[in-house]
């Protein structure tokens, strides 16, 4: 009998630390997918978060647009940062239907309350009105109309 | 086995437990981001919200020794910050200008002299584009000394038919019809003068630069020549702006005409008038006569009747007009601005406080015009400003869009004390608007001051050294000062009012901002007899405790005292507004059918507009009706983009109706028909694009009888009518001529050998002519026929004072059946 009450004794120890060792195996799995899962859509949610609310605070104004002729037609374009963050202009597009222009700006980061300044050759007339688009690098578009002197 | 379920629950509840902690945690997290997120969406709501009520105006632009005074008013709803100003020379040498400006203005408030500190020389003869722009990213662009783009111009020459050596006045209209939104200012015009055959002599004076047109508006130069020269002889106008875009020219001939008669006047040419200037077709005077216009007044091309006129109350009644109806005629208008010009009194308060005898005000002041000694509209009292740098400087938009003067505590104004505004015994008030700048010092400021200077009676109402209000009465009681004073400092920047109660000579009631401050109570009976000189903006004539400020509406009642309490006549006050939104007025212009009734066609109607604000204008005169000629005046704009036909027996009907407001409501009245109103545009009327043909007006001549037509003298002189003067019809169509003499004068025959009675002074004439004819005074001439005549008088006569005088006058379209 006592024979007997030892071997279930031993029995048991096993059975509980196999039953122990899956469960906790079980449980780190699941702990650890869990976290994984959290982890890359909490990294997913602040990049849309970031991206969203850089975006909404972004605001650009077209200034001022010089128009040059020496040595060539130029326009001089001033644009400031009147949002609450810093933006970065990435591209900017001249186009009056004759004539379009794409620049693409490396240099374009403006911090707020600051004006960005840069001229681009293009061949402009007094009669064909321009569309400036301004894009930044959150992809926000401003667009203006100027017109040649 | 209950042991080992027992530990490998617990074992699994923990892990269970970390991922509802992680997936709480992660919820937690997100529903923070979103609130976040929520507040940012709420913060850029709130820009864009601030941008929309971002606005501002060029109050005024003018150039003096080479620098521009740029003034720019904040006329929006909240603080404004300018941040930088362009400025490019697009005429001389190709240069841009950018200037960092970082200055706030708060609302209400204006931006003064902004180029005059910075370095920049500008000429009159080049122009300048500049553009304005705030923190928020507004900007505003704008014109000097140019037009970029053509602009609509229009030229008038009145009349353009002269007998010589008279005068003919010549109108420019410029119109800013910009497609670009383009402000222009600092407009100057130039006219010149090409004989062709006649010779032009300017009569002076050179109009002025206009300083700001913005989109819509109109800016009208007026020139006055003296032409003469032989029949036929003509002048030719040639107008455009300074710097204007080439080609944008307009021009207007005037011709030197001899009216033919049966005899030959030999008359010396004098300007002695019996009437004032006719007009021309597409001026409609408004008139006070009603009959064939539906019981409502009549409006046609003729000029006033004479000096009596009417005034309309917009209290009791609306102002309708209309054209008379004509079922052979179609009047062709072509695309333009409609214009109407209304000549007006603003009431003196509003209707709450419109009292009579002792209760009604003794003293007020509005500043609406830059005098050394501005006007009382009571005319009670005497008020003169401080001289040299004594002198407070006037802000022609300081309060509410209007006049106010400025002082920086040097300045004042002193007024004679009377019985108007001697307090002497209770009750009686006193209230006003004041700005004080957050730069104002610590110590007291005074705003209005007075004082007994035997008996240590005073009134002073003032700022103390924490910025509070005070108002404080000594009526000489002993140890009974009533002294009220605010809870705030009021050195803020910002326009607040005030009204100071005297209810018994020892105490005191102050309200600010139409709230109740403070009291103060002391009882008794008192005698506050001030003597001297009241002093605005300071304490007296050195300037002690100088106000550093604005000032406006300083308005006094002697022996009321405003009831709040029972007929809310302190927020009354406070909610007037004496500025440029005084009144508002709806504006309703249509073609309507033969009993006025609304076609319901969209191109019948050229303007519904609501509540269009109209400036507050009393400074010169009596409301009841100024005796002389001081009447506000106000242009309200319309503008059609496509021709207006009135049809067969249409009418063009005008209608402007008072838009009354809850509390501070200022009522108005409208002037017609005066010939004494000759000042500014003359009398109310509405201008309309000039059309193929005139408007029917209201005079109508049966050929198969004699005519009568009625003459008023307005003086100064008393007047004879000789024998030569006639009517003259002109058809509207060919021009043919028909006239006739004018031979009896009141029932007494005007002959070759018999002038007319005189005509007196204020008196009115009825004359009769003869059947008119191809030549006046043969009756085998043709007779006049049916149709529709431009009708003229001319008249030849003497006056009292020993003077000839030569007068044609038009009296619009007349129909003759």
């Amino acid at each position: 009998m006592a024979k007997h009450v030892k071997r279930r004794a031993l029995a048991t120890v096993v059975s509980t630390g196999i039953l122990l060792s899956a469960v906790a195996i079980m449980g780190s799995m699941l702990t650890a997918w869990s976290n994984s899962i959290f982890a890359t859509e909490q990294e997913e949610l602040n990049t849309v978060y970031a991206d969203g609310v850089n975006k909404l605070n972004e605001f650009l104004v077209i200034e001022h647009a010089w128009f040059g002729n020496n040595p060539s037609k130029f326009i001089n374009l001033t644009m400031s940062n009147v949002g609450n963050v810093g933006l970065n202009v990435t591209k900017i597009t001249l186009d009056n239907s004759i004539d379009k222009t794409n620049l693409i700006i490396t240099d374009g980061g403006i911090v707020p309350n600051t004006v960005y300044s840069t001229e681009i050759t293009y061949n402009w007339t007094t009669t064909d009105p321009i569309q400036v688009s301004i894009t930044t690098e959150k992809g926000s578009l401003y667009q203006t109309y100027v017109m040649g002197p | 086995m209950k042991q080992r379920r027992g530990l490998t629950t617990v074992v699994g509840a923990v892990f269970f437990l970390i991922v509802i902690i992680t997936a709480a945690s992660y919820l937690t997290y997100s529903m923070n981001l979103f609130e976040s997120f929520s507040e940012n969406v709420f913060v850029a709501d709130q820009e864009r919200e601030n941008r929309k009520k971002e606005s501002f105006d060029i109050s005024k632009l003018t150039i003096e020794n080479n620098k521009i005074n740029l003034d720019i008013h904040n006329s929006g709803d909240i603080p404004i910050s300018f941040s930088r100003l362009w400025v490019e020379n697009v005429t001389g040498v190709d240069q841009v200008y950018r200037f960092d400006l970082n200055n706030t203005v708060t609302t209400g408030n204006t931006y003064e002299d902004i180029l005059q500190f910075l370095p920049f020389t500008a000429l009159e003869t080049e122009s300048y584009k500049m553009k304005l722009v705030t923190d928020r990213g507004t900007t505003k662009e704008f014109s000097v000394n140019a037009s970029t783009e053509p602009l609509h111009l229009q030229l008038f020459a009145l009349p353009e038919a002269v007998p010589t050596n008279f005068k003919s006045t010549i109108l420019l209209s410029v119109t800013n019809n910009s497609t670009q939104n383009t402000i222009y200012t600092n407009i100057q015009p130039i006219l010149n003068v090409i004989s062709l055959g006649a010779i032009a002599e300017f009569d002076g004076p050179i109009p002025e630069p206009h300083p700001v047109l913005e989109k819509g508006e109109t800016a009208i130069f007026e020139w006055s020549y003296r032409i003469s020269g032989d029949d036929g002889d003509k002048i030719r106008f040639d107008a455009n702006i300074l710097n204007g875009v080439p080609g944008n020219v307009v021009s207007k001939e005037v011709v030197v005409q001899i009216i033919e008669f049966a005899e030959e006047s030999g008359s010396s040419l004098v300007s002695k008038f019996l009437t004032s200037e006719s007009a021309p077709d597409d001026v409609l005077i408004f008139h006070k006569e009603n009959f064939d216009s539906l019981g409502e007044r009549q409006m046609f091309s003729s000029s006033a009747e004479d000096n009596v006129g009417e005034v309309i109350d917009f209290n009791l009644t609306n102002a309708v007009f209309y054209t008379n109806s004509d079922g052979n005629v179609t009047v062709n208008i072509p695309d333009g601005n409609w214009n109407t010009v209304i000549r007006y009194v603003s009431s003196p308060m509003p209707e709450s406080l419109m009292h009579s005898g002792s209760n009604s005000e003794t003293m007020s002041y509005h500043f609406e015009t830059d005098l050394n000694s501005p006007l009382d509209t009571t005319t009670n009292t005497v008020m003169t400003l401080g001289t040299g740098s004594n002198r407070p400087i006037w802000n022609s938009t300081g309060h509410q869009g209007a006049g106010a003067y400025e002082f920086s505590g040097n300045q004042f104004a002193s007024i004679a004390i009377n019985d108007d505004n001697d307090l002497d015994t209770s009750p009686s008030t006193t209230s006003g608007w004041f700005h004080a700048y957050s730069s104002g010092p610590a110590s007291d400021q005074i705003i209005y001051y007075a004082e007994n200077s035997s008996g240590g009676d005073y009134l002073k109402i003032f700022l103390d050294p924490n910025g509070y209000f005070v108002y404080e009465l000594d009526a000489g009681s002993s140890g009974q000062i009533a002294t009220c004073t605010s809870t705030v400092d009021y050195r803020d920047d910002s326009w607040h009012h005030f009204v100071g109660i005297m209810p018994g000579e020892n105490d005191c009631q102050l309200y600010v901002d139409g709230n109740l401050e403070d009291t103060d109570s002391n009882g008794g009976a008192g005698n506050i007899n001030l003597n001297g000189d009241i002093y605005i903006g300071a304490q007296d004539d050195i300037a002690t405790d100088g106000f550093n400020g604005m000032i406006d509406d300083i308005i006094h009642w002697d022996d009321y005292g405003l009831d709040e309490s029972g007929q809310s006549e302190v927020s009354d006050l406070f909610n007037t507004n004496y500025g440029i939104n005084a009144h508002l007025l709806d504006f309703e212009i249509k073609i309507v059918d033969e009993f006025g009734s609304d076609l319901g066609m969209s191109n019948k109607t050229i303007s519904q507009t609501f509540n269009f604000p109209v400036k507050y204008s009393s400074d010169y005169g009596e409301y009841t009706a100024p005796i002389s000629d001081n009447w506000g005046q106000h242009n309200f704009t319309a503008v059609t983009t496509e021709e207006r036909i009135v049809d067969f027996g249409e009418r063009l009907m005008v209608n402007m109706t008072y838009a009354p407001k809850i509390s501070g409501n200022l009522n108005m009245k409208l002037a017609i028909d005066d010939t004494d109103i000759v000042s500014g545009l003359g009398n109310s009327f509405l201008q309309i694009p000039l059309p193929d043909i005139g408007l029917p007006g209201y005079g109508a001549y049966d050929n198969s009888d004699r005519g009568t037509i009625s003459i008023f003298n307005p003086g100064p002189t008393d007047n004879w009518i000789k024998y030569q003067s006639r009517v003259i019809f002109e058809d509207e169509l060919t021009g043919s001529p028909y006239a006739a003499f004018i031979d009896n004068s009141d029932g007494s025959p005007i002959s070759p050998d018999q002038d007319s009675p005189p005509i007196l002074e204020g008196s009115t004439a009825v004359f009769e002519f003869e059947r008119p004819r191809a030549q006046p005074g043969n009756l085998s001439s043709e007779l006049i026929p049916e149709g529709r005549y431009r009708m003229f008088v001319f008249l030849d006569g003497y006056d009292s004072s020993g003077n000839i005088f030569l007068q044609t006058t038009s009296l619009g379209i007349v129909r003759v059946t």
